[in-house]
């Protein structure tokens, strides 16, 4: 027999008096015997250890008579000491699986779990820190499960519980709080925490945990002033140019936010709070519209070229004839489009250079700028900088000290959306900014007219603007109407909720569910919108803008398509009926739940006239929740279980995979950054501070010195496009309120 | 670090290792628990002694076989399963050697990875702590061929563990 053997058959316990002998005496005679015993000896109590973590607590209780007295009189104090150290309280770390019932129960602890086992029959387990997930099997007597804060007593479901968070999947369970003996009865597909001891739909659970992330200052989505910025990180290219910058697009993500919280809490202070804000950062004020004195209704613009080549801007008056403003209201009351929050431009608001929260513009130059190709300016142009023209003349052909203020109007009309429904959720009497939102509703409809006012074309186009003077000796004022329309911009639910105080809005309706007739695809997706002139629409399949194609992202897809069938969910006009049912069908072939557990949304659509062909995968969290909402509408308005159980599976899915602590965000490659170091076109001969054959980069020299920086430079050395997070505002607030919608159209 | 914490901290670290040891020279489990408390208490009360510049689990072990080696000399109480010659040996090969280590992380899953049948052999053995013979009663089979299993079980745990070791 090998001493390897002998030593195993003691360890065993089954060694014969000869053989112990024999090992006895090899001990005492061969330290390489003695080694090879003191390590099976280490593995075989390494083992034991492994194993008896659960069942040490039993084992210490029995073994507690025993002990003789002159220990616990020799050293009571440090028994109590003792006490919290020995194998009793052997606590559990996770990740690992506990098994009882032969199997049939399990408790998997998350990684970062600490939990103790108390006793096995009846199971008592507390959980000190993390998560577990139980599956417990028909038990005879209750399973308890504590933790320092509540205890919860289960029979046999399938649940979640955190220290603070009880979620139960299958069955019931009663939690109880520690503190005041409150307690709750947990559904399947109930959420309930420790401090608000309610049973809340999941979905809600999700809706209040994300909002609280976005509203806890330690994750930085809002300003030092209050402000939402359009991301937390600061190295992004969207249409903003910076993560720091903000848009009319968050403040009104903001609105619906709280508009859900407030319907969800009963509180409609937040909801007010986001108005405010939003009136006083993002609307221009009386003093930063001056000179509207000198606006004439008869003639509200010269009308200047538009050009398809960024270099052929600077452009001159075309001498075409415009109509007549008939609408006339005084200073417009609606968002411009881009605030730089931060003042990370450094052009300050109303000529003071170190106000932050100054309206500042970048797209000036036709459907080819890309956000790559712009030049940020001061919406303020009062030739404090940039050349001795400001940076008026490398757009237009002018001299004028100036201002001039762009309303996207697809956000103006999400804030009204966002107001209609406060006031339809709220009770009766609740103090809501509803005037304003009219007043907001007035002003908007700048969109629905041609650009150079011949006629009311009805659709939200892509953008008007407005400017005047700012040189006191030489009063002027314009306005435009809108010159494109994109069905990504329609708004329904928002033209119907300002409908009865408007026959403008009231015509834009039917005009606009005529658009979503007219361009849906043989496929059932909705294709890109018209170039107008006057009230003649001619189709263009990327309107606005080309690069990228503007409607090649799945977003306006579902962006658009959630406010129609919202629209017929709640009004149940029935013209709207088939137009979302064969859009919803589309949708249901293109957005896949993978059988890995993963999701995917169309990363692209490529058009041929009005036909489509969805292509690439991604799984962009905002889209994601974005296309969840507009099936959830869908699936509440037509009775589609198949749209309900598609937009549930995102919601979940988005939620695991891509849930982090700050909020939600998913890996994105960005192609486009290898743009960083394009040349930006200047006009020649331009007198400015821009040297010839700067990149996109030289006029943002902040990105230079900006954390994420190095990853950019790093993988663009390497010639692969960066992979980055991002915590866009808007997407988190698409996440967040789609749960909340989903809850309200399914489990009210 | 207060004086307990640092106590606390060194005792945690090396309690396994020193209920090897115990386990390795007694022959009786009961004994095996009773020492080690025993132990514990006389650690605590000399720490004031303890050198942190040698190594707390020799330290440890130093004390509690000189109970063991007291006991044989005096009241003979203690199921000694050796020689004091051989017991030595043990203890200066426990010396030499390196304790598991504090992760058991490895361990664990290479356990995981175990086949069914063998994880639940290693229950009855090292959970419930049955002895041999009555884990061949369970199971429906003779004294030798559990052992032969186990030892067969624990071999794949080893060439486990030196897989995992070569991979990091």
């Amino acid at each position: 027999m090998t001493p390897a053997e002998l030593v195993a058959r003691h360890l065993d316990g089954i060694a014969t008096p000869e053989e112990r002998a024999e090992l006895d005496r090899l001990l005492a005679s061969d330290p390489a015997v003695a080694d090879l015993f003191a390590k099976a000896s280490r593995r075989d109590q390494a083992l034991a250890s492994l194993h008896q973590e659960e069942r040490a607590a039993r084992k210490f209780r029995a073994a507690v008579p025993r002990r003789r007295a002159w220990i616990a009189a020799a050293a009571i104090l440090l028994l109590g000491l003792l006490y919290l150290l020995l194998p009793r309280e052997s606590v559990l770390h996770g990740p690992q699986v506990l098994r009882w019932d032969g199997g049939a129960t399990t408790i998997t602890l998350r990684d970062g779990a600490e939990a103790v086992v108390l006793d096995d029959d009846p199971k008592i387990l507390e959980l000190r820190a993390g998560e577990l997930e139980a599956d417990v099997a028909p038990q005879k007597e209750p399973m308890v499960l504590r933790t320092p804060q509540a205890e919860a007593v289960v029979l046999g479901t399938k649940f979640t519980l955190s220290t603070t968070r009880l979620e139960v999947t299958e069955g019931r369970v009663k939690l109880t709080r520690s503190s005041d003996g409150a307690a709750v009865e947990v559904a399947a597909g109930q959420v309930a925490r420790a401090e608000s001891m309610k049973a809340v739909a999941v979905e809600v659970d999700r809706f209040l945990d994300l909002r609280r992330s976005i509203h806890d200052p330690r994750n930085g989505y809002f300003s030092a002033d209050g402000v939402p910025y359009h991301s937390v990180e600061t190295l992004i290219v969207d249409a903003p140019d910076h993560g720091h910058l903000t848009t009319s697009e968050t403040f009104s993500y903001w609105l619906w936010l709280e508009a859900a919280y407030g319907r969800i809490s009963g509180d409609w202070a937040p909801f007010r709070k986001a108005w405010a804000k939003m009136e006083e950062v993002a609307i221009p004020s009386p003093a930063d519209q001056p000179a509207l004195e000198a606006y004439d209704p008869g003639k509200p613009m010269t009308a200047m070229a538009e050009k398809e080549r960024i270099e052929d801007y600077p452009v001159g008056p075309d001498g075409s004839a415009t109509g007549v403003d008939p609408l006339a209201t005084r200073e417009l009351h609606v968002m411009h489009w881009l605030i730089d929050a931060d003042n990370v431009y450094g052009f300050g608001r109303r000529g003071n250079r170190s106000a932050r929260n100054g309206l500042v513009n970048t797209f000036q130059r036709g459907p080819d700028e890309s956000v790559w190709e712009t030049i940020p300016h001061p919406s303020w142009d009062d030739f404090q900088q940039g050349g001795p023209n400001g940076y008026v003349d490398l757009f237009v052909k002018s001299e004028a000290r100036q201002w001039r203020y762009v309303c996207a109007p697809d956000a103006d009309a999400r804030a009204i959306q966002a107001a209609w429904w406060a006031k339809a959720w709220a009770k009766p009497g609740t103090e809501l900014p509803w005037r304003e939102a009219l007043r907001m509703g007035d002003s908007l409809r700048y969109a629905l007219q041609d650009k150079r006012f011949r006629g009311e074309h009805g659709l939200i186009g892509w953008a008007f603007g407005w400017g005047g003077s700012l040189d006191p000796k030489n009063s002027w004022a314009w306005r435009s109407g809108a010159g494109q329309a994109h069905f990504g911009y329609q708004n329904p639910m928002a033209a119907w909720a300002l409908a009865k105080d408007s026959p403008a809005w009231a015509r834009s309706l039917d005009r606009q569910l005529a658009l979503y007739a007219d361009l849906q695809s043989p496929e059932g997706a909705i294709a890109g919108g018209y170039s107008i002139d006057g009230t003649t629409l001619s189709f263009e399949p990327h309107p606005v803008f080309r690069d990228p194609p503007s409607n090649e992202w799945f977003g306006w897809q579902a962006w658009s398509m959630d406010r129609l069938a919202q629209y017929l969910h709640t009004s149940g006009d029935v013209r709207a009926r088939p137009i979302v049912e064969k859009w919803a069908a589309w949708a249901k072939k293109v957005v896949r739940l993978r059988p890995d557990g993963g999701y995917a949304i169309p990363a692209a659509l490529v058009w041929s006239g009005r036909s489509v062909r969805a292509e690439g995968e991604t799984q962009d969290v905002g889209v994601a929740a974005a296309t969840a909402r507009a099936l959830a509408h869908w699936a509440a308005a037509g009775k589609d279980v198949e749209a309900r159980e598609l937009a549930k599976g995102l919601l979940e899915r988005i939620w695991r995979l891509h849930r982090d602590a700050r909020g939600v965000s998913n890996p994105e490659l960005l192609t486009s950054y290898r743009r960083f170091l394009e040349k930006v076109q200047v006009p020649d001969g331009w007198r400015g501070p821009i040297r010839p054959g700067a990149t996109f980069t030289d006029l943002r020299p902040w990105f230079r010195r900006d954390p994420d920086w190095k990853t950019v430079e790093e993988a663009l050395r390497r010639g692969e496009p960066p992979r980055m997070r991002y915590h866009r505002f808007w997407a988190q607030v698409e996440v967040a309120v789609a749960n909340a919608e989903f809850a309200r159209l399914f489990s009210p | 670090m207060d004086r307990h914490a640092e106590f606390l901290k060194l005792f945690l670290a090396n309690q396994g290792d020193l209920k090897a040891f115990l386990a390795s020279v007694l022959s009786d489990r009961a004994a095996v628990e009773d020492l080690f408390q025993e132990t514990s208490l006389v650690l605590w009360q000399k720490y004031a002694e303890y050198d942190p510049a040698r190594s707390f689990g020799a330290w440890a072990r130093g004390i509690a076989s000189n109970k063991i080696l007291q006991d044989r000399e005096k009241t003979r109480r203690l199921p000694l399963a050796f020689s004091p010659t051989s017991i030595r040996a043990i203890l200066e090969a426990f010396d030499r050697g390196e304790a598991e280590p504090r992760d058991p992380g490895p361990l664990r899953d290479c356990v995981g990875r175990l086949p069914e049948r063998s994880r639940r052999l290693l229950a009855l053995r090292y959970e419930q702590s049955l002895k041999l013979g009555e884990i061949a009663r369970q199971v429906g089979s003779t004294l030798d061929a559990v052992h032969k299993t186990l030892s067969r079980v624990r071999e794949a745990l080893e060439a486990c563990l030196r897989r995992k070791a070569a991979a990091e």
